[in-house]
């Protein structure tokens, strides 16, 4: 596409909806061709931050910045911030065509010039020749693709999609998101994208936020946050996993020795900024795959007795009741079908369990 | 629902409508295409238009009709914008109060309206009063605008209901679809021609056509502002001399064409669009908060309406209460008397009776057989139901003008319906035929929104967990549609309550009249008719507005109540 393209920087945005707080102090920066996930539950605040950034709310305090310009008070259809909306709000009293070019008759491009660029959104999103069509003869992948073409055809400064894959069946969900970066990544755009799927976020995203109740919880590359959450409700969110409560016993490079019911355990401290005490209360997160059965030499042990089991093909999921409660554990490429109610020992490596500030 | 009831209902309602409402709409225009000997001829027809009495009534009635909803539309288009974009102050409240100038019919607020503008009436009193004008030379407002006079009491009167089509069609529309031409460059004053004035189309023109066929229908206005060059007026006269005189016949089957093209027209062009209304999104709602003088400003726009529009009512209750109101900005002396007097009047308390009666049966045959209708077109799937819905809302396109002249053809001694007529000439049983058949789209659409938001679904899972069809309709589909149901029931009562045409058509003797026809009557008469008729016309305001707050509240959110 071409266009230069800005960062996108919101500072100490709160935004209050009468006594509700949506938004509750949020800096997020993101940088020039990155594309940004924001990431929670619903009425975490996610689409209102995203809707601040379009223009759509007014922030209550706080401010929001495109490069170096402060956008804050300016009017939506000043912006330059191109959305995918939720629902795809295609206009059904044009043509698919007309959709598209919508953006280039308000900025008064020649007749000419809006119909090669047209033709050329099109092709871009699989869609070519279809600009005489009605939006209503579209399948919901192809309103999906015309929706994303429309915000593209303006060369935005940036481009902000909200949950734009939530009303697609889930096959192709997947396809679209490839689709989706693919396009994203060839043009270069600062793109911000809401989801409430983590999985979405996990595959796609560059970095994303994890916001909760108002606030970022977390900021971060899908490694960082899927393999070092710093609270409890990140690594809760962002796929499954045990947690543990316990007390520091030692805190040394990195590592926190805690005191749990399966006895003394080892793992890796996420934030840099804590460093525990002795007798602090901390919870330690162990994913299911990160427990093994059969144990793990030099690691951390444990044991339970198998109560549920659920054959996946490609993996197996066990529930084990054991001292420190039920732990749901995942064994990829499994050679032994184990029964129900085997005793069996347990456990994983110091650098797979994540301790966290209880 | 079985399919062989749904097949009996759609059965069951074609018969109806097919004898109390096709027959006798075909009946007045076949009188006009029939010669003396039975032959068919185009002679009354061409005759018409070589009448220049007739072809200027024509006219004006067209134009009457154009201009009112022209005005209308002037009205009711910014206010249904303001409410939609706008929170403001007092929006909720002001929102309801802008709908009340519905509870009078017309013709009444007309009579107030003619003390207030007549030679000795308040307005000029006003002027003179503040030194506007001179005492030997006053205006004869009423003469001079007879036309306007007309126009203005049509649009304050119709505009609530373009105002709810409107703000329905534009309440049901995905905020976001305003939101992303707003996001892609575009100013909000170009959006509203480009995006919100379009996708409302359908709304609009729904709305404008109802009020287009009312106003170029309408009889009461002009009876009573004696503007007698308009068509309805003079099918109205020529009734007296039917039996020699096709005439108006003719007039009236002009009439019926006129509006079912306006009808058809306005269908053909937009009643397939679907203008993004469908799935209903769950985006937020785009209003934005008003604040200071401008929230202010809102308001007074939506409070002035108000005042405006209530001009001819508190013309008729000071009237009512108004001992010799002649020359004053208002009554110098009050009294209750004509309320005590309308009570003795032999008029008076029989028409109220009857028209209970009336309205009362028509509105329980409407929902009987308005549910029915209903059940058929959203939860059955047998091919005729789209016939069936176009034909129950047919009604709205056939001016009741049409209708009443049809049922007085075919009553006559020797006619197919002349059984129809009770006792004593009553005219009851074609009363209420006319009421029901006319108010029942306003069941229908009510109970089609109804059954249309309950998820058929629930009442599967009812069957499923074992209760009967009976138990299923009593336990979970009627309270889940009850109150758009009751809503609808009430609106088709009030509005049967204050029917016009019909009534004065078809009700012949003083001892069957009903509300509005005794209202006319009184009108006529020397001494105080205008103070009584007054009165009669403040208890019917007063009921008719309990009963369309009442109806508001039940379930006419959003203006679905009116929304084609």
């Amino acid at each position: 596409m071409g266009a230069v393209m800005d960062s996108i920087r919101a500072e100490s945005v709160v935004k209050r909806f009468g006594e509700v707080t949506a938004l509750d102090g949020v800096d997020v920066e993101v940088a020039p061709g990155e594309l940004f996930f924001l990431l929670g539950a619903s009425g975490c605040g996610k689409t209102t931050l995203l809707r601040c950034i379009a223009g759509l709310e007014q922030p209550t305090e706080g401010g929001i910045f495109f490069g170096d310009t402060e956008v804050t008070g300016m009017p939506p259809h000043k912006r330059e911030a191109a959305m995918v909306f939720q629902s795809y709000a295609l206009w059904p009293h044009l043509t698919v065509g007309r959709n598209v070019a919508f953006g280039l008759e308000e900025r008064k491009v020649p007749k000419e010039e809006i119909r090669r660029r047209v033709e050329e959104a099109l092709r871009l999103v699989h869609l070519a020749g279809m600009d005489e069509r009605g939006v209503d003869q579209l399948s919901g992948g192809q309103q999906q693709r015309v929706a994303l073409a429309r915000a593209l055809v303006v060369r935005p400064r940036c481009l902000l999609l909200d949950e734009p894959l939530s009303n697609l069946d889930a096959k192709l969900r997947i396809e679209m998101r490839r689709e989706i970066r693919r396009i994203v990544k060839e043009g270069g755009l600062t793109a911000i994208y809401v989801t409430h799927d983590q999985e979405e976020a996990l595959a796609m995203a560059d970095r994303m936020a994890v916001l909760n109740a108002g606030r970022v919880e977390q900021l971060g590359t899908p490694q960082e946050v899927y393999r070092s959450p710093r609270t409890a409700f990140v690594a809760g969110f962002i796929g499954e996993t045990n947690l543990i409560k316990g007390r520091a016993v030692d805190f040394r490079a990195g590592f926190v020795q805690a005191e749990t019911r399966f006895g003394l355990m080892v793992g890796r401290s996420t934030d840099p900024d804590w460093s525990p005490g002795t007798g602090d209360e901390v919870v330690l997160s162990v994913r299911p795959e990160a427990w093994r059965i059969g144990g793990v030499r030099g690691g951390n042990g444990a044991s339970g007795t198998i109560l549920e089991r659920s054959y996946l093909g490609q993996r197996i999921q066990y529930v084990l009741e054991s001292e420190a409660g039920r732990q749901h554990v995942v064994e990829l490429n499994p050679e032994l079908v184990r029964e129900v109610g085997d005793e069996v020992g347990f456990g994983s490596r110091h650098e797979d369990v994540v301790v966290m500030k209880g | 629902m079985k399919r062989r009831n749904a097949v009996a209902v759609t059965a069951g309602v074609c018969l109806l409508f097919a004898v109390f409402f096709i027959y006798p709409a075909l009946a007045v225009v076949g009188e006009a295409f029939r010669d003396r000997d039975g032959g068919f001829t185009f002679a009354f027809v061409v005759e018409v238009f070589r009448n220049p009495v007739y072809v200027e009534g024509l006219w004006n009635a067209l134009l009457l009709g154009v201009t009112s909803t022209f005005v209308t539309l002037l009205i009711a288009f910014p206010l249904a914008l303001l409410s939609h974009r706008y929170d403001f102050f007092g929006r909720r409240i002001l929102g309801g109060l802008i709908l009340i100038p519905l509870v009078l019919p017309p013709f009444v607020g007309a009579i107030g309206v003619m003390h207030i503008l007549s030679v000795t009436g308040s307005l000029n009193s006003l002027l003179i009063e503040i030194g506007l004008m001179d005492p030997g030379q006053r205006i004869d407002w009423l003469a001079e605008g007879r036309f306007w006079g007309i126009v203005v009491m049509n649009a304050l009167h119709l505009y609530p209901i373009l105002y709810m089509n409107i703000a329905a069609s534009l309440s049901s529309l995905d905020p976001a679809m305003e939101q992303a031409a707003e996001n892609l460059g575009c100013r909000p004053s170009r959006r509203l021609f480009r995006i919100t004035l379009p996708l409302a189309m359908p709304g609009i023109f729904a709305g404008s056509s109802i009020v287009f066929i009312w106003s170029f229908t309408e009889l009461g206005v002009p009876l009573v502002f004696n503007y007698s060059r308009v068509a309805p007026v003079q099918v109205f006269h020529g009734i007296k001399d039917l039996g020699g005189n096709p005439a108006p016949y003719a007039l009236v089957a002009v009439i019926l064409l006129i509006s079912a093209l306006v009808f058809g027209l306005t269908k053909f062009l937009f009643g397939r669009s679907t203008s993004g209304s469908q799935p209903r999104p769950k985006g937020r709602d785009a209003e934005k908060k008003l604040t200071g003088l401008n929230s202010l400003g809102c308001a007074m726009i939506f409070a002035g309406v108000f005042l405006v529009a209530s001009i001819p009512h508190a013309g008729v209750v000071m009237l009512a209460f108004s001992d010799n109101w002649y020359d004053s900005i208002a009554p110098v002396h009050w009294t209750i008397g004509h309320f005590q007097e309308a009570l003795g009047d032999p008029l008076v308390v029989p028409s109220i009776e009857n028209s209970l009666f009336y309205a009362v049966v028509a509105t329980l045959i409407a929902v009987i057989v308005g549910l029915a209708i209903a059940w058929v077109v959203v939860r059955s799937d047998i091919k005729g139901r789209s016939v069936l819905d176009a034909l129950v809302m047919l009604p709205l396109a056939v001016p009741g003008l049409v209708l009443a002249f049809g049922y007085l053809a075919l009553s006559q001694e020797g006619k197919p319906l002349h059984f129809m007529i009770g006792a004593g000439g009553s005219p009851a049983l074609l009363l209420i035929a006319a009421y029901a058949v006319r108010r029942m789209p306003y069941v229908v659409r009510a109970a089609v929104a109804g059954l249309q938001q309950s998820n058929p679904a629930m009442e599967e899972a009812a069957r499923s967990l074992g209760a009967g069809t009976w138990r299923t309709l009593r336990r979970i589909s009627i309270p889940l549609i009850g109150a758009n149901v009751a809503a609808g029931a009430i609106l088709a009562f009030a509005f049967a309550m204050l029917e016009v045409s019909d009534s004065l058509i078809l009700a012949q003797q003083a001892q069957h009249y009903p509300i509005t026809k005794a209202i006319y009557t009184l009108l006529s008469t020397l001494g105080n008719g205008h103070e009584l008729a007054a009165a009669l016309g403040t208890w019917a305001m007063v009921f008719l507005g309990i009963a369309i707050v009442g109806a508001t509240a039940l379930g006419g959110k959003k203006g679905g109540l009116f929304k084609l």
